[in-house]
């Protein structure tokens, strides 16, 4: 099929009332859930996995990126009312958006949050169109040896998601590889930690250890802690955006969104440190620097532009290569798989209408962004009405139901309790959850690679050095975990010199 | 006493990975006895992770003890802190682990929306919310509408327990 082919088929995928219809209730959850703080983009993902199944592929896979990049936005709504980001990626924002917001200018901060946050995003998009057909041909040259090494690259991006412990994230990551062994050994086909259990015979799902982990510690937390008060949510007050001022900060919308682009596209590193570059650059180029954190607009402008440059750029290493850029898109393939899409670039070869139908929602998504984040600035007051008390508890029924509704097993709902309290347990030894999950995703990829180079080279470890490509990524991986080392000696000179 | 904790954990994480090699691998991992090629064999995987484990684990434990040797503070445990939270988190979190086991038993017997009301309406009790009839009527509304979705729209079939079915 040519190009036009793909095109033809993929758009009469879109324009379906069902699928535009996915992505606009995507859109909708992603910028509630981001502006409720508590929630965050990545839980909003997780709950909404299991909705999916009932789906079509497209329809299901809109639907989640709905929800992210909504999501990511949202996030900004509470960074500028009430100084609380909804989602990590907004931390930026509060720098100059809640002083804009105590001046009376919230409404402004908004305005811009959401028309720098939709530009960044449609450039986000377009790199993603432009750049993933060239990667996704380049790897189909990857055989087992050079999936492996990518992998093992890819699995660097725990470094990423680590937070403040690498070594801790590194433990989690270990535990992560070890539960995906859980289930039927993939070549001998012997049963591996299952303890002669059926239930366990299939491995541990996905979703359920996905909710597990990421939504019960917090409901879990919330519990012990039944804290309500979030603050004063400040008004929007009668200051709105001109075109004059986007057109002015035009320069720094794009110049975020660039950043966001590159560093979306490299995995592990997500969309939190993309906005505080951008808000940096931006500080540093600005006319106004000494404004910057006192209410400085253009500081808003590049802070969400960067947060939201990310969001189509991470899906780039998803299809062209099959691998995460973070743990957003982790999940994400996780939805493919439900489906029974495995991305990568064979899907170029299989499923390209699809892929090419995921090109034009995205497109899409960034002027739904632009419709629902309007009407989302004025009805946050109403979002963060919601009691944490209530809200709570009852995320914890969605969860049972929705996790249930994977298999229809009881197992899974005690299953996802276990998970949940081992996640609360690692969030209070302070083990970041997102290295577990990378490394629960990405360790049979990682296995299978390895054992299919086994079974091509009778045992010999040389396959895996076989080709420049596999070279690159050992190279990579090296200079990674050199910086990785470096970068934690330097620090804990630095908190010995100090302390 | 808080950077004992990362000790300690280095110390759980390395006696785990220990008791992976020595216990766990043996007794949960079965290897077909033709295996020529050790590194394709079902043990291979599992061990390297363990080993890998009791590395990690010892590094945690060395670097937490120089951390307190130096006198550094480890993670502080996120949800203790300001004196904004109800009094009572050492009995609140055993409560609703065992809210949560007798939820799941009691699935097969009252049905998953009618446990769900009950286990609803007892997190509220637990978190001794301000809002008692806006939580009432979503102690029942939220699984209600949890049960028409999944059941009626998704076609997921809901267990409903014997003592009262849901159209």
């Amino acid at each position: 099929m040519s190009f036009l082919d793909h095109a033809g088929s993929a758009l009469a995928l879109v324009a379906q009332w069902s699928s535009l219809l996915s992505l606009a209730i995507g859109v909708v959850v992603g910028v509630i859930a981001g502006a409720i703080p508590g929630m965050s983009a990545t839980m909003a993902v997780a709950l909404t996995l299991p909705f999916t199944f009932s789906l079509q592929p497209i329809q299901g896979i809109l639907l989640l990126l709905g929800v992210y990049k909504g999501g990511i936005f949202g996030g900004s709504i509470p960074a500028i009312l009430i100084k609380t980001p909804g989602t990590p990626a907004s931390s930026a924002t509060v720098l100059d958006g809640y002083p804009m917001a105590e001046q009376g200018k919230a409404g402004k901060a908004l305005s811009m949050a959401l028309f720098a946050s939709c530009t960044a995003d449609m450039i986000s998009n377009l790199s993603l169109i432009l750049f993933t057909g060239w990667l996704a041909s380049f790897a189909l040259s990857f055989g087992p040896p050079e999936f492996f090494t990518l992998i093992l690259f890819s699995l660097t991006i725990i470094a990423g998601v680590s937070g403040d412990s690498l070594l801790k994230g590194a433990i989690g990551a270990g535990l992560g590889l070890l539960l995906a062994t859980v289930g039927l050994d993939l070549v001998y086909g012997t049963n591996r930690f299952t303890f002669d259990d059926p239930n366990l015979m299939g491995g541990l799902n996905f979703i359920v250890v996905l909710i597990g982990l990421f939504a019960l510690p917090e409901i879990i937390a919330f519990v012990r802690r039944p804290v309500e008060d979030l603050g004063t949510v400040r008004a929007l007050g009668d200051q709105h955006l001109s075109f004059a001022e986007y057109r002015q900060n035009f320069r720094t919308i794009i110049r975020g969104s660039v950043i966001g682009v590159v560093l979306g596209a490299i995995p592990g590193i997500g969309a939190a440190p993309a906005a505080f570059l951008s808000y940096s650059e931006a500080r540093r180029k600005s006319k106004n620097r000494a404004n910057f954190g006192k209410g400085e607009l253009e500081g808003v402008a590049a802070s969400e532009a960067g947060n939201n440059g990310v969001c189509g750029a991470t899906l780039i290493p998803l299809l062209a290569l099959g691998v995460p850029g973070d743990v957003i898109t982790a999940i994400i393939i996780g939805a493919f798989m439900i489906h029974g899409l495995q991305p990568g670039p064979a899907m170029f070869a299989a499923n390209a209408n699809i892929i090419y139908a995921l090109f034009i929602g995205l497109i899409a998504s960034s002027l739904l962004l632009l419709a629902v984040g309007s009407v989302a600035i004025r009805g946050f007051r109403y979002v963060a009405d919601v009691p944490r008390s209530l809200l709570f508890p009852s995320v914890l029924v969605l969860c049972i139901f929705g996790v249930y509704a994977v298999n229809n097993s009881l197992f899974d709902v005690a299953l996802m309790f276990v998970m949940g309290w081992f996640g609360y347990l690692l969030r209070v030894i302070a083990v970041p959850a997102a290295p577990f999950l990378v490394a629960y995703i990405l360790g049979p990829l990682l296995e299978d690679n390895f054992r299919q180079s086994m079974l091509m080279s009778q045992g010999s470890m040389g396959i895996l050095f076989r080709s420049p490509i596999t070279w690159f990524f050992w190279g990579v991986t090296v200079l990674t975990l050199g910086a990785l080392a470096r970068s934690a000696i330097r620090a804990r000179r630095s908190s010995i010199a100090g302390g | 006493m808080r950077l004992n904790r990362d000790i300690l954990f280095g110390g759980a994480v390395t006696l785990f990975g220990v008791s992976l090699l020595v216990f766990l691998i043996p007794l949960g991992v079965a290897s077909p006895s033709n295996v020529r090629v050790p590194v394709l064999s079902p043990l291979f995987w599992p061990r390297i992770i363990a080993w890998t484990l009791i590395g990690l684990g010892l590094v945690q434990v060395v670097q937490a003890a120089l951390a307190q040797r130096a006198g550094r503070t480890g993670a502080a445990d996120p949800d203790t802190g300001d004196g904004a939270a109800l009094p009572g988190a050492w009995w609140r979190l055993p409560a609703s682990a065992v809210l949560m086991a007798l939820y799941w038993v009691a699935i097969p017997r009252l049905g998953m929306p009618i446990a769900s009301v009950l286990l609803l309406a007892l997190l509220f009790l637990l978190v001794r919310t301000r809002y008692r009839l806006i939580a009432l009527a979503t102690a029942i509304l939220v699984p209600l509408v949890m049960f028409g979705f999944f059941d009626h729209v998704a076609g997921v079939p809901i267990p409903q327990g014997h003592l009262l079915r849901l159209p």
